[in-house]
């Protein structure tokens, strides 16, 4: 299986090195994207992605993802993948994990037990997917599923640049994160692609807490 | 007036779950052994009749109580919990179940989840008893409001909890509502009556 994997590595770097050597010709635009809160104060942790037009979007090279299980927390706390991508939970924990969505239509349910093998689960529809576990209620997580091979993380500067192909039409870059309350539509902006583009984010809405794993994982006696 | 009180715990009594030994692939158990040595000085326990708030009278070497803690998932949605204890202690020894219940907790289909519990079982009352065998990670002996649950309202019966996690959405609270129809159980607040707190 190690072996398996490495020689799927193997193919994607293979696939990336042409597509460098592709993009070498083509010149690339960037797009800065900064997202600040009602507070002047920079927001990491934000999903940012391009979406429509289609064709402004660069496939992605990695098909595959994970979303790991480490002391009882899902490990990113959120990961942005595109649509067609394969997620592998692979449970780093000792204990078992029950995980699920019921975020429709990329609702699952995917046991992870110890010794069982697991497909990946791949997310077919653009979307949230809220993540939880059956056994560990304060277990919480997001997969951002984007119709967009362009995407990134803010950091924690607020900050993050994502590379598209130069050529006509505009595109549209947008933001996503579970402390934002603003409304999703305030959340797009058009950019042309004809050059290099800085974008800002500053948001209406107080932003809600920073998820705290050991504050939703306070346990009641189940003993 | 000396009083003094050595508890050593021997092993298990003050692990976490992690601890728990899987027997086979989604059983556990967790067992444990609490011993101590006693030298007590004043009143006479309240075992005797007496007014002594300790569980002895006598000196020496005591088994406070033994466990065996089981968690077994029987389906992907139905978890059993049994626990055996023993005790010797001045009103007597006893092995006995002190817990042992069927869990079904089906798959949230939305942010409210549901939890049926059939048996005998704790309310899932206390930040404190987290450990194997409800007892507390955290201190030698139960508390005073614990010592109260586990004597009077620990229930035989069904249980149904359902909670909304408003948190998948961003929010920081739950809010949970717990439903129990149970028998067989004293007035609760006898015990409270004859001892007081």
């Amino acid at each position: 299986m190690l072996k398996g994997s490495g020689i799927r590595l193997g193919a994607a770097l293979l696939a990336l090195l042409f597509l460098t050597a592709g993009n070498s010709v083509v010149h690339a635009t960037s797009v800065d994207v900064q997202v600040l809160g009602p507070d002047g104060e920079p927001v990491s942790e934000v999903a940012v992605f391009v979406v429509a037009p289609a064709a402004a979007a660069r496939m992605s090279a990695v098909a595959t993802a994970t979303m790991d299980q480490i002391d009882t927390c899902f490990v990113p706390h959120m990961l942005v993948v595109q649509k067609g991508t394969a997620v592998e939970f692979p449970n780093s924990d000792v204990v078992a994990h029950h995980v699920y969505s019921f975020s429709k239509p990329n609702n699952f349910v995917l046991p992870l037990y110890k010794g069982d093998a697991h497909a990946p689960i791949t997310f077919e529809h653009a979307g949230v997917v809220i993540l939880g576990c059956n056994i560990h209620d304060g277990m919480l997580g997001y997969i951002v599923v984007v119709d967009s091979g362009v995407f990134g993380i803010t950091d924690v500067a607020g900050r993050v640049t994502l590379e598209l192909e130069a050529g006509a039409g505009d595109y549209l870059v947008n933001i996503w994160s579970p402390r934002i309350r603003d409304d999703q539509e305030s959340l797009q902006k058009t950019v042309s692609r004809q050059s290099d583009a800085t974008l800002v984010f500053g948001l209406q809405k107080k932003l809600r807490p920073p998820h705290d794993a050991q504050s939703t994982a306070v346990k009641w006696s189940e003993y | 007036m000396v009083r003094i009180l050595i508890v050593v715990a021997l092993f298990g009594a003050a692990g976490v779950a992690a601890n728990a030994v899987e027997i086979a692939p989604g059983h556990t158990t967790d067992i444990g052994l609490d011993v101590g040595y006693i030298d007590v000085s004043g009143y006479p326990s309240w075992t005797d009749g007496s007014v002594g708030k300790l569980r002895y009278s006598d000196d020496g070497f005591v088994l406070n109580r033994a466990f065996v803690d089981y968690r077994g998932r029987w389906a992907d949605s139905l978890h059993a919990h049994v626990v055996l204890e023993g005790y010797d202690d001045d009103i007597g020894s006893a092995i006995d179940f002190t817990q042992a219940y069927l869990e079904w907790r089906p798959v949230p289909r939305s942010a409210t989840r549901y939890r049926l519990k059939l048996g005998a079982f704790y309310p899932r009352i206390s930040l404190e008893n987290v450990d194997a065998s409800w007892s507390s990670p955290y201190a030698a002996s139960s508390s005073a409001i614990n010592t109260w649950i586990a004597e009077e309202i620990r229930t035989f019966g069904a249980e149904l909890s359902i909670s909304r996690r408003p948190a998948t959405l961003g929010g920081l609270h739950a809010f949970s509502a717990d439903v129990a129809a149970f028998r067989g159980n004293d007035p609760a607040g006898a015990l409270l009556a004859w001892k007081g707190w």
